[in-house]
């Protein structure tokens, strides 16, 4: 059984790989994609501390605090990702493009 | 033995993980990148079980794998494209992004490998479904309540901003 | 209390309460304006000759007014305030006499006669006939001032109100182009132009201009004389002069001295009166002819301890006086305009006057002062009749007027002889006594002799005032010729119109012909006491000239030749003129044209000007315009580099964010890290 770091690590990678792509990638919907990467990488990261750290002195007793942040933050990715890809599609509609580098009508 | 399991587990999972990221990040066409996806947060799903968060792992297959990759191939579908133009920014832009990238992969492997991390004496290992529920509905329960409004707002959101006029 | 305060002050506020009532007259109450400047001179007139009785009567005053009080103790004061002695009242006289006679004048000059072209006159008013008599008024409050003066810093506050008076007035007709040359409409002069002349507001600004160089002496003198003396006051100055260095005297003087050569046109500050004839006539009378330019005299003789103490001062004012009664002489004998010629004639017989007071003859050279002012004013009153009448100001385009305009005809004969200094006329008492007092002239010193050679200032003097008595009759007599002798040389269809002059004009005219028959004799021989002399008035003591009757007919014989060469040239026809033009060729010409000094003035004044004016275009541009403009750039290289953030696009603005947790985490996870290793 590998110990924190492991997991820890496999979390930054996760989370840079996502960063990568975010900077770098053309089409919007792979953009979100990469975003989504991102915040399974702090999710694992997340649980990881859960099972492995002690629980934290003086906070109210809840021994999986980890997952449940982990819960959240899907959810509000699950949200997230819905608002987002709705915006593409309108987007979309008006200027037919979904490259992220052709959408720059805030350009000074 | 259970340990060697769950190193041979862990690895396994860890490089598809990986694996999947990367390609969610390399891959040319736009579908291929979703596919890749969906291997990259069902590897994750499997290290959630490695880690005794056996009801997360479950809501992560639900939801993400089964709800947000959806969507996001619903948009694709949606969204297509004249010309295949290339998917990746031009060469200035993938160094900066490499850069920031590496750097702070850099900075997060050396926090990670000297923080005095306070290793609890025995490992966490139970089932948490029920826990979790509890927790839910008791020391949660504001963020709970917010989160489901949350997605309430999305969803009118998503729904408004779709609309055809 | 003497009586003679309030009647200063009467003096004084009569003309400036017109004034200040004519600031305020609107431009439909023409009337107004005229009527409040006549009675407020006339008022003054009345005072003045009230106290000239009181000073024959042996009545002074000179009475201080603490203005500021300034030095570490409160120790020095200044003052100001009024004096009244012989030569104000004198002065007063003068002063008010000919400002009420030229403002009644003026009436009748600024109203002109039009002939439509059935031949029916209109009467046609100046515009500006209340803004005329507003800066009268000024005028003649800011010169009574003058005269009344007790010290030096009231008498400058005076003097540059006159000089800006004199601006106002020069200008009066501002909206009057320059008047270039114009082919002649005259018979006998065919090819000739008549002379292209400044428009009056540069004619004013030239005359302020260069009178304001010579206030800077005046300036800078009083201030020395204060450092020195501690006062303005005449009469203290006066008492603590005896203690002063002679150098820091003759300094002092010939400061002072600057300021008389600028108000009074002598050289080489003459440049100004020429051209100031393009104010209207009654102005070049008052102002040009019998105040203001006398006010350099005044001041000299004001100020005549100042000088009296520094022999080598006297001089330079002699021979700067005689200079210049030459030298105008030689431009007033070939000019072609009546007015000019008669500027030219004031200059010339301004230097007489500075002459005699670097002679020593204080009350000679007031009394010259005094008659000159009433005969000269006439000439010019005469002069503005013959333009009002005949419609132009060259004198080739004239010609016939003495059947056509009688009494102008007689007015400008009699002043004409008078200016010339044939006896009985006043000018001829006051002119001879100068020159008999220049020959009788023993100097301190002989520079001639400090330089080894047999030349004498006085000799020198003498030839100057010879032989401009001699230029003096020839250019008047060819005055009168060309004026009024022959026929009418001018456009013939203008013949009809001329007139004499309207009532208004004629009365002060016939007016002054009286003073300038019957001055001379207030300072003959024929009343020696000092009671009834002007001259043993001023210098209180009986008079004592001694005008040999050799000297006498010497000069009266010198005015007769000169007499008669214009009459053979412009009367006769005996001979011919442009004969003789051609004969002294490039020196007629150089005479015509000033002898070169506008020219060489306007060359000075303008590189100065344009090279400060390049100097200070270079620093302008380059320093101040560079700073802003380096200023400007900046910014907008700021805005380039700011923009280069702005894409517009999502991943730019990703990338930034994430750039900037990375710079945050290294700040808190680098310094961990080394420690740790």
């Amino acid at each position: 059984m590998p110990g924190l770091n492991q997991f820890l690590i496999l979390g930054a990678v996760l989370f840079c790989v996502g960063i990568y792509g975010a900077l770098t990638k053309r089409n919007v919907i792979v953009l979100l994609m990469c975003l989504e990467l991102m915040l399974n990488g702090i999710n694992v990261t997340l649980v990881g501390f859960n099972r492995f750290l002690a629980p934290p002195v003086g906070v109210s007793s809840s021994p999986f605090a980890g997952q449940m942040f982990a819960l959240f933050i899907i959810a509000v990715a699950a949200a997230e990702a819905a608002l987002g890809l709705a915006i593409v599609i309108a987007v979309y509609r008006v200027r037919h493009t979904v490259q992220v580098d052709e959408i720059d009508l805030l350009r000074g | 033995m259970t340990d060697v399991i769950a190193t041979i587990a862990f690895w396994v999972f860890a490089i598809s993980a990986v694996v999947g990221a990367l390609g969610v990040v390399a891959a040319r066409r736009v579908f291929h990148n979703a596919l890749f996806l969906v291997v990259a947060l069902g590897s994750t799903a499997a290290i959630y079980v490695l880690l005794s968060a056996d009801f997360l792992a479950a809501v992560q297959i639900l939801v993400y794998v089964g709800a947000i990759v959806i969507l996001m191939l619903f948009a694709i579908m949606l969204t297509p494209q004249a010309v295949e133009l290339p998917s990746f920014a031009p060469g200035g832009q993938q160094f900066a992004g490499s850069l920031v990238a590496l750097a702070l992969f850099g900075l997060m492997v050396g926090a990670i490998v000297t923080g005095p991390w306070a290793l609890a004496a025995r490992p966490l290992d139970q089932p948490t479904s029920y826990d979790l529920g509890r927790g839910l509905l008791t020391t949660f329960v504001f963020p709970f309540e917010l989160a489901s409004l949350v997605l309430l707002v999305g969803m009118i959101g998503a729904i408004l901003l779709a609309r055809e006029d | 209390m003497s009586p003679l305060l309030p009647l200063a002050l009467l003096i004084l506020l009569a003309p400036f309460v017109a004034f200040l009532l004519n600031a305020f007259v609107a431009r439909r109450a023409w009337a107004l304006a005229g009527a409040f400047t006549i009675l407020g001179v006339g008022t003054a007139f009345v005072a003045s000759l009230l106290v000239m009785g009181q000073v024959l009567g042996g009545a002074r005053l000179d009475v201080p007014f603490p203005w500021l009080t300034i030095g570490p103790n409160q120790s020095s004061v200044i003052e100001l305030g009024l004096r009244i002695d012989a030569i104000t009242a004198a002065m007063l006289i003068a002063v008010t006499g000919v400002s009420l006679l030229v403002q009644i004048y003026s009436w009748g000059y600024l109203h002109e006669t039009e002939f439509d072209a059935q031949g029916h006159p209109h009467v046609h008013r100046d515009p500006g006939f209340s803004r005329y008599y507003c800066w009268m008024a000024l005028f003649t409050f800011s010169m009574l001032g003058l005269v009344l003066a007790n010290g030096f810093l009231t008498l400058f506050i005076f003097w540059e109100l006159v000089g800006l008076c004199s601006y106002l007035l020069i200008g009066f007709w501002y909206d009057r182009g320059r008047t270039e040359a114009r082919p002649l409409l005259a018979e006998g002069y065919a090819g000739q132009y008549a002379d292209a002349r400044l428009s009056p507001p540069e004619a004013a600004k030239k005359a302020f201009l260069t009178t304001r160089l010579g206030d800077l002496g005046l300036l800078i003198g009083m201030l020395l004389i204060w450092s020195q003396t501690g006062t303005f006051t005449f009469s203290q100055v006066e008492a603590r002069v005896a203690g002063l260095p002679v150098d820091i005297v003759t300094i002092a003087a010939l400061l002072v001295f600057c300021g008389a050569v600028g108000k009074s046109a002598q050289f080489p500050l003459h440049v100004w009166l020429p051209d100031a004839m393009e104010g209207p006539t009654p102005v070049s009378a008052l102002i040009h002819a019998a105040t203001m330019v006398a006010a350099g005299v005044y001041l000299v003789g004001r100020t005549y301890f100042l000088f009296e103490a520094a022999p080598v001062a006297m001089l330079v004012v002699a021979v700067i006086g005689g200079f210049t009664a030459f030298f105008a002489a030689t431009m007033g004998l070939v000019n072609n305009d009546i007015k000019r010629v008669m500027a030219y004639s004031t200059v010339s017989q301004l230097g007489y006057m500075f002459l005699a007071l670097g002679v020593g003859g204080l009350g000679v050279a007031l009394f010259h002062l005094f008659s000159h002012a009433w005969f000269k004013a006439l000439l010019f009153l005469t002069a503005g009749s013959v333009i009002h009448g005949s419609g132009t100001q060259d004198m080739r385009e004239m010609g016939g007027l003495s059947r056509l305009m009688p009494w102008t005809f007689v007015a400008t004969l009699i002043a004409g002889l008078s200016l010339i200094g044939i006896p009985p006329l006043s000018g001829f008492w006051s002119k001879d006594l100068i020159i008999s007092a220049v020959e009788h002239h023993h100097p301190a010193f002989e520079p001639g002799r400090l330089l080894a050679l047999d030349l004498s200032i006085t000799g020198l003097l003498v030839f100057f005032a010879l032989t401009t008595v001699l230029m003096t009759a020839f250019y008047t007599v060819r005055l009168l010729w060309l004026t009024f002798g022959g026929r009418w040389r001018g456009d013939p269809h203008l013949v009809h119109h001329i007139h004499e002059a309207p009532a208004p004009m004629l009365l002060p005219m016939l007016i002054l012909l009286v003073p300038t028959v019957i001055v001379g004799f207030w300072g003959s021989p024929f009343f020696p006491d000092p009671g009834s002399n002007f001259v043993g008035l001023i210098e209180a003591h009986p008079f004592q000239e001694d005008m040999s009757l050799l000297e006498v007919l010497a000069t009266v014989g010198l005015a007769v030749v000169g007499i008669g060469i214009a009459w053979a040239m412009y009367g006769a026809k005996i001979v011919d003129p442009a004969r003789f033009v051609r004969l002294t060729g490039p020196l007629y010409s150089w005479a015509y044209n000033k002898w070169g000094f506008d020219a060489l003035y306007n060359w000075l004044v303008g590189g100065l000007v344009v090279g400060l004016a390049w100097v200070i275009a270079l620093f302008d541009q380059g320093v101040i315009d560079g700073v802003v403009n380096l200023l400007a750039r900046v910014t907008v290289g700021l805005g380039r580099i700011g923009r280069g953030f702005q894409t517009g696009q999502v991943q730019t603005y990703a990338w930034v964010v994430f750039g900037g947790v990375v710079i945050v985490a290294a700040a808190l996870v680098l310094p961990a890290l080394f420690r740790g290793v």
